[in-house]
């Protein structure tokens, strides 16, 4: 054990005194970490600290401490049981991962599909993904409105077909909830994942067809354990931002159901209960990194196990 | 130790291949392959018996990787055929061939464990579970990596990795194994330990293997045959030895061994032996039987290795037939010492290669003359070209 502040550190071939080492180390984390304490961590606890107060009479939290508005949020309201918050939730963590499942599906073949492309095309289409975030969130839903009304051309197709009613239109509806939700958040599946196809080793494809799998093992195999980094950060960058989505549901939707977002918005905005509002936005913190904790473990989790 | 399934089967092999006329292994026909327009392979053929250690040899870029990928199914000729033991598999896909590879850069499954890497193979096959870990423990066995079982490739020395791909593959019990550059990425002594490893276990098995190598040591110490490849096509197939002794082409003559070339004319054509002018004067060589014919004025090339040369101190009087030289260059090797000659008469500059047999030829130094004895027939090749 070196003594006290004398010791010197060899940090990437540079001797380093202990001072020198703290001052570095706040050098480069610093400012985040600050930005992430004022911004992030005080908030989060101010929020943590509010669900547990009771609601004030013109919209202030107040003392005593109770653990009445996680009762609500639970069912166990004034008026008796009502599972309205918790069909909530589980509509809003539906709609997260059911686009997370469609990006998926949309965003593999493409990814594919880009990283074979000639180096100059590749450019070309890797823009054309990302042009539509180039457009306000809002503008592109009610773009979607126009598109999707029943006397819209895609409607009366879908009508032809006899996929939809003759005369109703595909908005409002699930079907234009979903269409808008996939395109809006496709990007940030396609990106990260072309980034894992991109850098995939072939040859261990040729092996396996080479030992004998055909083209479903091959991919199962050899090319979805390399690309599964990228499939797990572009399932996250989908799901979370879109089980937290509200407009687009309230837009599309025709506004007749609510999501975890509109339940925050409206007990902070409209009925001042800020207390039970903090208390949705805990909750639904708390059910999503659930989520993502089981996700990861199914995701990395059984080679590491084999490991340890 | 050897179980009984397999001396079995090694002796059904040998058994067929002296029943009549055997089915090749592994036989491909007028193949052609062009990338991009560029002709990588040029109407190739070759026959490789069942049982046979049969190498590719030649330089990088020459394209013996090419053809044994079509061997293996992940590259389809333009044209031409490919057949395994007697049946047509030209355009059969890669997992429904009898075939498996050991890549150059190993292609280990990185998520796998050396033992569900070794099982990959029989589990796509949907092999019972018992047979499954019975085979893989047995094939762990014979590359003796047993004790890795349970590691990643990640955590494997280059050697290791080696021995799992050989193990990954021979586990299927395959009609032919390709080996690409299986040991190039390894350091000498392990290579040369690998080797004979590899020549060991394919004794053992009697299945068919087809290397590829540009190391011409390499394919000399294993190969039962060789084809040396050269831009494409092939220049020669033949025993280690033939290729060595009789090389047909000027690039085979160099590309295994180093050869003293020695362009002439033919002045003198009779049927087995030829006299041709040279720069050391009118030399007798001897032809072999696939050489075309030569007849009185065609230009020829005569080559002859550095340890066919052989040298005396310079002392009493040069007879006809030797030359004088002096010592430009000298390379010890411990149990031979290249010498770089000149000779006196012409300029002309000779590669020598003499065994350290005594002090004296232990301790050439530059300068120093000496006598190149008369070259007999049969050290002289005549190349085609």
């Amino acid at each position: 054990m070196p003594h006290g502040a004398r010791s010197i550190q060899v940090l990437r071939g540079e001797a380093l005194s202990a001072r020198q080492r703290v001052l570095r180390i706040l050098g480069a984390a610093g400012p985040a970490s600050l930005w992430l304490l004022i911004f992030f961590l005080v908030p989060l606890f101010l929020i943590v600290g509010v669900s547990f107060l009771s609601r004030g009479e013109f919209g202030t939290v107040e003392r005593p401490w109770t653990i009445e508005p996680y009762r609500r949020l639970a069912g166990y309201g004034l008026l008796g049981f009502d599972p309205l918050h918790p069909i909530i939730l589980a509509r809003s963590l539906a709609l997260g991962a059911g686009t997370a499942l469609l990006c998926l599906l949309c965003a593999l073949p493409l990814a594919f599909f880009i990283a074979g492309l000639r180096p100059t095309w590749k450019t070309a289409a890797l823009t054309l993904v990302i042009i539509p975030l180039w457009t306000n969130l809002l503008i592109r839903t009610y773009a979607w409105q126009l598109l999707l009304a029943p006397e819209g051309v895609l409607s009366r197709v879908a009508a032809t077909l006899g996929l939809i009613e003759a005369g109703s239109g595909l908005y409002p509806g699930a079907a234009a909830v979903y269409l808008c939700m996939v395109c809006d958040y496709l990007p940030f599946m396609v990106l990260p994942l072309y980034a894992s196809v991109e850098k995939l080793d072939w040859s261990i494809a040729e092996a396996a067809m080479d030992l004998g799998a055909n083209g479903w093992n091959v991919f199962r195999h050899a090319l979805l354990p390399q690309i599964k980094p990228g499939l797990f950060a572009g399932s996250l960058l989908v799901f979370l931002p879109a089980t937290g989505q509200f407009v687009i549901p309230d837009l599309l939707g025709g506004a007749k159901t609510s999501m975890i977002g509109n339940a925050i918005q409206q007990q902070f905005l409209a009925s001042g209960d800020w207390p039970f509002g903090s208390a949705i936005a805990v909750v639904s913190l708390g059910v999503v990194m659930l989520a993502l904790w089981a996700f990861s473990r199914q995701s990395r989790g059984k080679e590491e196990m084999d490991l340890l | 130790m050897p179980d009984a399934a397999e001396v079995t089967r090694s002796d059904t092999r040998s058994a067929e291949a002296s029943a009549g006329a055997p089915t090749p292994a592994v036989e491909v026909t007028g193949v052609s392959r062009a990338f991009a327009g560029v002709r990588a392979l040029d109407n190739v053929s070759l026959a490789i018996g069942r049982g046979e250690f049969f190498s590719l040899l030649g330089p990088s870029g020459c394209r013996k990787t090419t053809l044994l990928r079509i061997i293996a199914g992940l590259d389809l000729p333009d044209s031409g055929e490919v057949r395994l033991a007697g049946r047509e598999v030209t355009h059969t896909p890669a997992h429904r061939r009898p075939v498996n590879t050991v890549f150059q850069s190993y292609a280990l499954f990185p998520h796998m464990s050396v033992r569900d890497n070794v099982a990959f193979g029989l589990r796509m096959k949907k092999l019972p579970a018992p047979e499954i870990d019975r085979r893989v423990a047995e094939a762990m066995e014979k590359t003796s990596i047993a004790e890795l079982a349970s590691r990643r490739p990640t955590q494997l020395s280059g050697g290791q990795r080696q021995r799992v791909a050989l193990a990954r593959a021979l586990v299927n019990e395959p009609e032919v194994l390709l080996l690409d550059e299986p040991l190039a990425a390894l350091d000498l002594k392990l290579r040369r330990q690998l080797q004979i490893e590899l020549h060991s276990l394919q004794r053992r098995l009697g299945i068919t293997f087809i290397l590829v190598t540009h190391d011409q040591e390499e394919a000399l110490a294993l190969s039962d045959r060789i084809a040396v490849v050269h831009a494409g096509r092939i220049e020669q197939i033949g025993q280690g030895r033939d290729l060595y002794e009789r090389p047909r082409t000027r690039f085979v003559a160099q590309f295994l061994g180093t050869c003293n070339l020695l362009p002439g004319t033919v002045r003198e054509a009779s049927g087995e032996t030829i006299v041709a002018v040279t720069a050391l004067g009118e030399l007798k060589a001897v032809l072999t039987a696939d050489h075309r014919k030569l007849s009185t004025g065609d230009p020829c090339t005569l080559a002859v290795r550095p340890e066919k040369i052989i040298v005396r101190e310079a002392r009493g009087e040069v007879r006809p037939g030797e030359y004088e030289a002096s010592i430009m260059d000298v390379v010890y090797n411990g149990p031979d010492t290249d010498l770089s000659l000149q000779l006196r008469a012409g300029g002309l500059q000779l590669q020598v290669c003499c065994l350290n047999a005594d002090a004296r030829a232990a301790n050439r130094q530059p300068g120093q003359s000496l006598i190149v004895t008369a070259l007999p027939p049969e050290s002289l090749i005549v190349l085609e070209d």
